[in-house]
């Protein structure tokens, strides 16, 4: 055979480079798995050995500001089953399902899910979790949940929210803190090998769960007891659609009672249509009506438009560039507090129209009306108005009386509210701190002043017009024996896609006491009441409710006997009111306060004419005919001409119900007893006229 | 005996590369079992693998005695007995995970395609020694291509399409030696691998007609998309990735990697040991195991730039060609970077056919080199 030569030698060597090259490349790719990607990988690993089993941690419980229990949680055992450790999975599914009431073929389905970890069924009763334990099943097991329970049932629904079944926060409070109160799941870890045997010595433990923190809220379960009570009773007279009260401390802003109606019990939420979990303090914006007068009011004084001083005329109705605007009934002259006190329209509209629409904006964005309040809820709308460069004249006459915007009733309560309590526009919130297990305070939320929106002088002459209201104005079915309650009337024409409909109304009353200092005010709506509509007539009596037991509640004192109202005399007599040219609504309401009875005959929309005459002496109950007009067919008010009577030496509310009787309108300033009146008793006048009458304390 | 002169030229690095290589199979392949068997012997695929290891031994020391000239004279019997058995494979073999690959006799199984790896080198050095390093043209292609063709088709009839690649892996290697140009065969190679690359495609689009079974194709499908399938075709690689990955640099320890005690790894004894050597022994140990690939392979290249003739230097790049096309393969393949093929790892699958068949050819190549120099008397 021939020798080896080196043309041999030179063809064997590029083999040796081919490996060389080769094994090159085995080791860049090994030191690429092995150290750049090798942490994931030994995570990866990990994971596939590892059987999580969850352990959910006890949900916060929920406070009120008392530390009442208005949420709790209560531990429940749930069925899981780890698929690849179960060994016989029809035997299994078979005694499952009888320990559980369930399904056979579902449990089987169940188990032949190709993941870790499946739940068979959640949250089961103590009897089911013994007969679980009792089977013993390979690759079966009970973990701990934790279950919601609201004892107070529907009580603050909207503002507590609910869980679900993952404990998990869905509505209200239970979303806005659900990182606090969720606490840290724990676990069991248990290492597998590959067939499914559970490794004796390996890792096998426990991690406790993190239970969450308790949240103690601004709420006091009276108060809200209260609150609802109130609502439900004003419901079921007026047959509304919805309702809202809302009730705050002025100076903090803390909310202290949040209802609404159409109420859910948190405990079956999925019982209940989906659109009753929604808060309808926050969630929706509704023309605010009269009601908004007072922010009028402030930003007109604010911008220096107008004057305390100033006086307005009112025929009854004005002319708007593209329309014309109504009133109640035609006003005369009123002075700022006096349009304020009567929620003159037209007075409105003239106050609006001096208001340039661009300061009018800026003033809606320093009230926050432009954007949600800021307050520790879910799902909290913005105000809505038409967008600044399309405002015409006729938008500003509208806004000025709460008509064309829309705020949410929690907006429009913080936005007065901030006119009461010295001129601070604060955040409404409903959280008032952490606490942990031990019950060791982890963190507040103090009150959060935003800005000053008015001055003070501003706010307490707004005060005083608003304590008018209550004492002669559209207010006065919220008047209490105990306490000065002062508030603003509205009732407002819904708008639905925009366009305002008519016959459908919200009736509004927000009100504050005691009027000097104020603890609680109170925002009260009622939407598409049945029969009266006057948010004078169904919602200051909610309000006032609430007042008078919320201030009893929090021992509030009462103001001193020299200046209560005389108590109210049963009256054998009274004295028949003015109703001509009222509505039909409020010459019932004003009949209703006399203590008598009413009847309504032809058709029309004001009163034209009435059986027996104003001022009459008639015994309570008489029934008093009523003859409608048309609107637009006034009668002739100076054919009813009233004597104006003497006045002096009589209280606020003496003089009120003395000048509404005959048919006359009282503009009262100061406080105390009446010294002087204008025009001077005897003077003829026409009826609905304006008396003004001057107090002084201790005259 | 073996005369004392011949024994100063044995080549001794090899033999003591291969040693270390048996003994660290030994222990990957305990590592890697005894945790699992409990129920019978903890020892048993350690107690086999470690007779199978000194059958080997000794067979390599029986080679010493033989000149392996002589066998150049036996080259037509060895590749008639190799038709003669792959073909009762065919006939009377055992079934085995898919594929009928074993021959029984007695308490032992035997796989007659890894001892037609050595006879191949044998009747191919012998066959392309006769031309002694002249190539007249392409002609010359036609009567090793007939001689390989044979045992192949035979062979991927089992079907064992891995023996069937590292044919082609020592006949590319020997042709290279035998004096065939590189460039022809570089291009041989590469239209080989594109026609295959061809025709799988076509088949995919137009459902061309390959002789590929299902799960031949499914291996090629995950190794072009590892997470296809990650508890079905995919399982294999994905597990061996993780063995791998989490070794790290120094390895969880011997006996201690989670992946292979754990049964995560498939095949963890034979076609994956490398995955629990880089798990147990970390990168410091594969790298080292790679290593002492390299340096077998360049044993063998030397011992086959100094034989005394072109048959034995053929039979040392067939062997060449052979340990570093399983190295590439069967590592690559744990790595990812080559498609899963039934292809084992020399000296440390576990596996007694294989590691007969490397024994067989570490005792060629020790005789070849002991005889590189004419005895002059």
């Amino acid at each position: 055979m021939a020798p080896v030569g080196a043309g041999l030698r030179r063809r064997i060597f590029p083999l040796l480079l081919v490996t060389l090259a080769a094994v090159a490349l085995l080791v860049v790719r090994v030191a690429w798995i092995q150290l750049v990607h090798g942490e994931e990988l030994r995570r990866r690993a990990l994971d596939t050995r590892l059987r999580d089993i969850p352990v959910q941690p006890r949900r916060g419980t929920i406070y009120d500001r008392q530390g009442r229990e208005l949420a709790i949680s209560v531990n429940v055992d749930s069925v899981y089953a780890l698929p690849p450790e179960v060994g016989d999975r029809k035997a299994v599914a078979q005694a499952l399902s009888q320990a559980l009431g369930m399904d056979p073929r579902e449990v089987e389905d169940r188990l032949a899910e190709r993941t870790a970890f499946v739940w068979i069924k959640r949250k089961v009763s103590d009897g089911e979790a013994e007969a679980v334990r009792r089977l013993d099943l390979p690759g079966v097991g009970l973990t701990q949940e934790s279950q919601r329970f609201y004892p107070k049932g529907t009580l603050a629904c909207h503002l507590l929210g609910f869980a679900g079944i993952d404990s998990q926060g869905l509505e209200g409070v239970e979303v806005s803190y659900d990182r606090e109160l969720r606490g840290t799941p724990g676990r069991i870890v248990v290492e597998y090998d590959a067939r499914g045997h559970e490794l004796p010595q390996a890792v096998h433990h426990y991690e406790p769960p993190q239970p969450g923190l308790d949240l103690v809220l601004t709420i006091d379960e009276v108060l809200q007891f209260v609150a609802e009570r109130e609502l439900d009773k004003a419901m079921a007279a007026t047959g509304a659609m919805r309702g809202v009260v809302v009730a705050m401390d002025p100076k903090t802003g803390r909310v202290l009672a949040m209802a609404g109606r159409p109420a859910y019990d948190p405990n079956v939420y999925d019982r209940y249509p989906p659109s009753t979990w929604r808060n309808p303090a926050i969630s929706d914006a509704f023309p605010a009506g009269s009601t908004f007068k007072p922010i009028t009011a402030a930003c007109a004084l604010e911008e220096g438009v107008i004057t305390w001083g100033d006086h307005f005329s009112c025929g009854g109705a004005i002319q708007v560039p593209g329309a014309v605007i109504h009133c109640v009934g035609g006003h005369g002259s009123l002075s700022l507090a006096g349009i304020i006190t009567y929620s003159c329209n037209v007075g409105f509209v003239r106050v609006g129209l001096k208001i340039r629409p661009d300061r009018f904006y800026r003033y809606m964005g320093v009230f926050n009306l432009l954007e949600p309040t800021g307050i520790d809820l879910p799902g909290e709308a913005a105000g809505i108005f038409p967008p600044l460069e399309d405002v015409r004249p006729v938008d500003m006459a509208c806004m000025a009386f709460g008509q064309t915007l829309c705020v949410t009733p929690l907006q429009l309560l913080n936005a007065l509210t901030s006119l009461v309590n010295g001129g601070w526009l604060m955040v409404p919130q409903v959280a008032q701190e952490l606490r942990d297990e031990s019950g060791r305070v982890v963190k507040t939320f103090p009150p959060k002043k935003l800005r000053q929106v008015v001055s003070a002088e501003t706010a307490s002459e707004l005060v005083e017009a608003m304590v008018q209201v209550v004492e002669t104005g559209t207010g006065r079915r919220a008047q209490l024996r105990d306490y000065q309650v002062a508030g603003k009337t509205g009732t407002a024409q819904k708008v639905v896609g925009g366009q305002v409909v008519s016959g459908r109304y919200l009736g509004y009353f927000f009100g504050f006491a005691p009027a000097e200092d104020p603890r609680i005010s109170v925002l009260v709506m009622l939407e598409e009441p049945k029969g009266s509509y006057y948010g004078g007539v169904v919602a200051a009596p909610v309000a006032a409710a609430l007042l008078e037991d919320g201030l009893r509640y929090l021992d509030a004192p009462p103001r001193p006997a020299a200046s209560r109202p005389p108590a109210p005399a049963a009256p054998a007599q009274a004295v028949v009111p003015c109703l001509l040219n009222l509505g039909v609504e409020e010459a019932m309401g004003l009949l209703h306060t006399a203590g008598l009875e009413g009847r309504v005959e032809g058709e029309g929309d004001q009163v034209a004419r009435q059986v027996p005459p104003p001022g009459a002496q008639v015994p309570a109950g008489t029934v008093v005919v009523a003859y409608l007009a048309p609107e637009g067919s006034p009668v002739n008010l100076a054919a009813q001409e009233v004597t104006v009577p003497d006045l002096r030496g009589r209280t606020r509310r003496e003089a009120a119900e003395v000048l509404g009787m005959v048919g006359l309108r009282a503009l009262l300033e100061g406080m105390g007893r009446a010294v002087s009146q204008s025009p001077p008793p005897g003077t003829r006048l026409r009826a609905g006229s304006v008396v003004t009458v001057r107090f002084q304390q201790g005259g | 005996m073996i005369d004392r002169r011949l024994l100063r030229n044995l080549d001794f690095p090899l033999p003591v590369l291969v040693i270390l290589l048996m003994g660290l199979g030994l222990l990957l392949i305990y590592s890697a079992t005894h945790s699992t068997i409990a129920d019978t012997d903890p020892a048993q695929y350690l107690e086999h693998q470690a007779v199978w290891v000194g059958v080997g031994l000794l067979v390599i020391v029986a080679l010493l005695l033989v000149d392996y000239v002589q066998l150049s004279r036996w080259s037509t019997l060895i590749y008639a007995a190799n038709l003669v058995m792959l073909g009762l494979v065919l006939l009377v073999g055992r079934t085995a995970l898919g594929a009928q690959r074993w021959l029984q006799m007695g308490p032992i199984s035997l796989q007659p395609s890894e001892f037609a790896k050595v006879g191949l080198i044998i009747t191919l050095a012998a066959t392309l020694a006769r031309k002694e390093g002249k190539w007249r043209g392409p002609l010359d292609y036609l009567p090793p291509l007939l001689h390989v063709a044979v045992p192949t088709v035979l062979v991927v009839m089992q079907p064992d399409l891995g023996t069937s690649l590292v044919f082609l892996a020592i006949l590319m290697g020997m042709l290279l030696v035998a004096g065939a140009p590189p460039l022809q065969l570089l291009g041989l190679t590469a239209g080989g691998v594109a026609a295959v690359a061809l025709a799988l495609y076509l088949h995919f689009q137009v459902g061309l007609p390959i002789p590929l079974k299902e799960y031949q194709l499914q291996r090629l499908i995950v190794f072009l998309h590892p997470d296809v399938d990650a508890l079905g075709a995919g399982y294999h690689l994905r597990q061996s990735l993780i063995a791998v990955g989490s070794g790290r640099w120094l390895g969880k320890g011997l006996f201690a990697g989670a992946q292979s005690q754990l049964e995560f790894l498939p095949q963890r004894h034979t076609d994956f040991v490398f995955s629990v050597a880089a798990e147990e022994l970390g990168f410091l140990g594969a790298f080292m195991v790679l290593v002492l690939y390299f340096l077998v392979v360049w044993r063998a290249v030397r011992i086959g730039m100094e034989s005394k003739d072109l048959f034995g230097s053929l039979i040392a790049t067939g062997a060449a060609s052979m340990l570093a096309f399983h190295i590439l393969v069967n590592v690559g393949m744990t790595i990812g970077i080559m498609p899963i093929t039934g292809i084992p790892l020399p000296f440390l699958s576990y596996g007694g056919s294989a590691l007969l068949t490397n024994c067989l050819l570490v005792g060629l190549l020790l005789s070849v080199s002991m005889r590189r120099r004419r005895i002059l008397f």
